[in-house]
């Protein structure tokens, strides 16, 4: 499998906080990478540099073996990486089809104003949502009255239905219940199957075995290892952790 | 997914359901009082006109309630330009202030540059100063509240600086008069008429248009908007822009009716836009909200002065009264947001 996504001794700093401490990463196409590490190991500030949320304050990105340079979230969309964020992901206020589109309303063109297509957002919004059999009545209910699982389910539904290369999830189950848990990770799954990369975030390390297929491991802003599923354990992935054991390579 | 609570596809929805857009686990009662909440301002107004109706023959005729509309269109005018920075999550206190230099800055430049040009630049004050803040705001990281609060008494002293503290007299031509001050179409007062189509524009705007999204989306929540590409720094210059721009028209009709520049007019419009639009039910926080609503609370507050008046109440007793409506209207909206949580 080639290289999809690279980043080269990524850093950033927040203040005196050292969060991500010169981070070489890979991305091959086709795979899921779990990216695991105690809280605060940087997990977070890492996915937001490749999906333009943050600019880091030094190293590369490589996208298919060139050089990009993400300054902003519509750069990242521009190469195809969605991203649902650990936190903030929603508009509350908005309806569930204003939410899907968001930042992509489809418009039609009347002296040169751009007016939405309402009609045509909300009848692809219920097309997103059964090609994702997601049950939610209404595509005009508002995010606020949903429930946690539901709302987590539109925003992935939103990363996965426009994602054309790279769908990024920071913790995606963290909120939910044990069904809804399953439905995210069949999700994960159905991406795998249809050619996409996936860069989870878990703690959960029994769902990280069952779908990733490489995990790299961050600890205190720095890579502890980066390991196949196949050649490691459970156990071994707790060490790297807690920093009680290091691979260096 | 299914979810406790959340219902199924094929639950039977009654036809008040349908109506009422509820869910399927509320009673019937539970649906009215739902829907009487989350109407609470449009509920009023309708209560008010049927009260005010009975309390005073002359209250539902057609002059009367087209007087109300002209006596609150540059109150109106700023009031649709609130909406728009509320909806994003900002509030400007500018607004009368921007009134008062627009009519003094048209008195000035009406006998140099003609009606037109004076028009002309009124409209571009009043962007310039609704600029102003957005600037202040965006890349001098001020908050609005207090951003505002400088352009106010920036734009007031600049009244007060070009018009040597005192009336500006000017003559204006017949049509200016009419368009801005004291003609009619039909029954119609052409001034209700300008500010009729401020507000159908920004209604489109509004609800229409993909900028009406982008302004929600920024005052819903700033950070998911910045992820979704938008522009936020850039929406929220803009909603200041059109606020400005607002009070600027607000101004050319006070100086098409009273055909001078005033420096002390507009003093506490901007109060009386806020309560309008928080009245009609946009709430504070951002992210939802609209023109239609503003209107409707336009009208509770233009209609409680016109009753009050009409049954001769003491301009004193009158305030008192006003300031308990304003809250009461308040503590219902707010309300009426949590039902809609
Ligand atoms: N916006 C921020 N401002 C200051 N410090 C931050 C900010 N975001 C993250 N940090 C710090 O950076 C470190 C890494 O955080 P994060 O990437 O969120 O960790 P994780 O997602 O792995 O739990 C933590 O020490 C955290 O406190
Ligand atoms: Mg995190």
């Amino acid at each position: 499998m080639s290289n999809l996504l690279e980043l080269q001794g990524v850093t950033k700093n927040y203040g005196a906080v050292r969060a991500l401490k010169g981070i070489d990463l890979t991305l091959r196409a086709g795979e899921v990478l779990a990216l695991i590490g105690d809280n605060g190991a940087g997990k977070s500030t890492l996915i937001k540099v490749i999906s333009g949320a943050i600019v880091p304050d030094g190293g590369r990105m490589l996208f298919e073996g060139r050089e990009v340079h993400v300054r902003r979230p519509e750069d990242a969309r521009a190469l195809g990486i969605e991203t649902v964020y650990q936190d903030l992901a929603l508009f509350d206020n908005s309806d569930i089809a204003e939410n899907l589109f968001a930042g992509r309303e489809p418009v039609r063109h009347i002296l040169g104003v751009p007016f939405l297509r309402r009609a045509e957002m909300h009848a692809e919004s219920a097309r997103i949502l059964s090609t994702l059999k997601i049950h939610i009545r209404s595509t005009k209910a508002l995010v606020k009255e949903l429930s946690g699982g539901q709302r987590q389910t539109v925003a992935i539904g939103r990363a996965v239905a426009f994602s054309q290369r790279i769908v990024i999830l920071d913790e995606p189950t963290a909120a939910l219940g044990v069904p809804e848990q399953e439905k995210v990770l069949e999700l994960v799954q159905q991406l795998r199957g249809g050619g996409y990369s996936v860069v989870l975030i878990s703690h959960n390390l029994e769902h990280i075995f069952r779908v990733s297929d490489r995990m790299h491991v961050l600890r205190q802003g720095e890579t502890a290892g980066v390991l196949s599923r196949s050649a490691t354990t459970p156990e071994e992935v707790v060490q790297l952790i807690t920093g009680a054991k290091r691979l260096v390579h | 997914m299914t979810t406790p609570g959340a219902g199924s596809d094929s639950a039977p929805t009654s036809l008040a359901q349908r109506w009422l857009g509820g869910r399927s686990d509320e009673t019937r009662k539970e649906l009215v009082l739902r829907w009487v909440m989350t109407n609470a301002a449009f509920v009023g107004l309708v209560a008010l006109i049927v009260i005010s109706t009975m309390l005073s023959p002359y209250f539902l005729t057609e002059q009367n309630l087209f007087n109300v509309l002209r006596q609150w269109t540059m109150v109106g005018l700023i009031a649709v330009g609130l909406t728009f920075v509320i909806i994003s999550g900002g509030i400007d206190l500018s607004g009368g202030a921007i009134l008062a230099c627009g009519t003094v800055v048209g008195a000035l430049a009406m006998s140099k540059l003609g009606a037109a040009g004076a028009i002309v630049s009124v409209v571009f004050m009043g962007a310039a100063f609704g600029y102003l803040n957005g600037a202040v705001i965006t890349w001098g990281r001020v908050t609005p509240f207090v951003a505002t609060l400088g352009t106010m008494t920036v734009a007031r002293g600049a009244a007060l600086m070009l018009s040597d503290g005192r009336t500006v007299i000017t003559q204006t031509p017949e049509w200016f008069q009419f368009w801005f001050g004291r003609g009619f179409i039909g029954p119609v007062p052409a001034p209700v008429i300008i500010a009729g189509l401020f507000f159908v524009a920004a209604a489109i705007a509004l609800r229409m248009t993909r900028y009406g999204r982008l302004v929600a989306m920024v005052g819903d929540n700033e950070v998911a908007a910045y992820r979704c590409g938008v522009n936020v720094p850039r929406v929220k210059r803009s909603v200041y822009v059109i606020h400005g721009v607002g009070a600027a028209l607000a101004g050319l009709l006070f100086l098409g009716r009273l055909g001078v520049g005033e420096p002390a007019s507009g003093a506490l419009f901007e109060l009386n836009g806020i309560a309008a639009v928080v009245i009609g039910g946009t709430p504070f926080t951002g992210g939802a909200g609209g023109v239609g609503l503003t209107f409707i609370g336009l009208m509770v507050i233009g209609l409680t002065y016109n009753i009050l008046n009409l049954l001769s109440v003491s301009p004193y007793a009158q305030d008192i009264a006003r300031g308990v409506i304003i809250v009461v209207a308040v503590m219902f909206s707010v309300r009426s947001i949590r039902a809609r949580r």
